[in-house]
């Protein structure tokens, strides 16, 4: 059984330091997290607290993860994802734009494509009914 | 991205033919430091770029295990990495002084998500432990470099 991780409640370190920019925008009422860079051990916390941030009351019906601008993904960053699925519930849809070898292959490897929603742009994650 | 060559960086080992061997902190800054010096020097052998990523990816999650599980709580230890081109095959061994074990492959997929990638990433993957520590060794089969 693997350890806890140790290191749950690290503080998110800025953009910059870690590798990785999450931007988050309104989409009519859906919210968007344009990231940027490369999601790994060091970096995924960054992600974990936008989702936080995003899925604070009221939750939005829709919440996109774009991850067009990221060129590399670890399992820390997959991982980020699933959490994202799980902490959307019911009450918000969870969608992710992934495209080419870094993202959407590397999810498709460990079969994460079956389980989360996987869209090939942000226009259709956006456009697919609720 | 990878047959785009970058220039060479100062740490980065005359290419092609040499080894990558380094030596560092297993903290999450320091995995991903490493990563961006074999990205270069898997980049230099001029492989695919599938091949490419797949030695960053799975050398990756290798070292990022030893960063969450080798040594206790509130102690730092040391992570290596070797990388070597041998005659056909690229060989890279990522060795730590601690004790993970390697967790059983199970449902859940929150937690097991590296192991898997570095299986399937890779022609083979061998996981040793010892008293002295673990090592993770990963082999691609690639057409011999010119």
């Amino acid at each position: 059984m693997p350890a806890p991780d140790p290191y749950p409640n690290t503080p998110s370190p800025s953009p910059g330091e870690s590798g990785v920019t999450v931007r988050p925008e309104r989409r009519g009422d859906a919210v968007v997290l344009r990231v940027t860079g490369e999601l790994d051990l060091m970096s995924s916390p960054v992600l974990d607290g936008h989702v936080a941030t995003a899925l604070e009351e009221p939750p939005p019906p829709l919440l996109v993860i774009d991850l067009s601008g990221v060129s590399f993904l670890a399992s820390s960053g997959m991982a980020s994802l699933v959490a994202a699925q799980q902490a959307a519930g019911e009450s918000t849809t969870l969608r992710v734009v992934a495209t080419g070898r870094a993202t959407a292959r590397a999810l498709e490897v460990v079969g994460l494509d079956q389980q989360l929603p996987v869209h090939a742009s942000l226009e259709e994650a956006l456009a697919e009914g609720r | 991205m990878c047959p785009d060559r970058r220039p060479p960086d100062a740490r980065t080992p005359e290419l092609p033919g040499g080894a990558l061997h380094r030596r560092k902190a297993a903290l999450p800054r320091q995995a991903s430091e490493l990563r961006t010096e074999l990205r270069a020097w898997a980049r230099g052998l001029g492989l695919t770029e599938q091949i490419c990523h797949a030695i960053v990816l799975a050398t990756y999650e290798a070292v990022a295990n030893v960063v969450r599980h080798a040594y206790p709580e509130g102690t730092t230890g040391m992570v290596e990495l070797h990388a070597s081109p041998l005659r056909e095959r690229v060989a890279v061994t990522v060795r730590d002084h601690g004790r993970w074990r390697a967790p059983p492959a199970g449902p859940e997929v929150r937690s097991g998500l590296g192991l898997p990638l570095i299986r399937a990433l890779s022609d083979r993957a061998e996981f040793r432990s010892a008293e002295a520590g673990t090592t993770v060794t990963l082999i691609w089969e690639v057409a011999a470099p010119q």
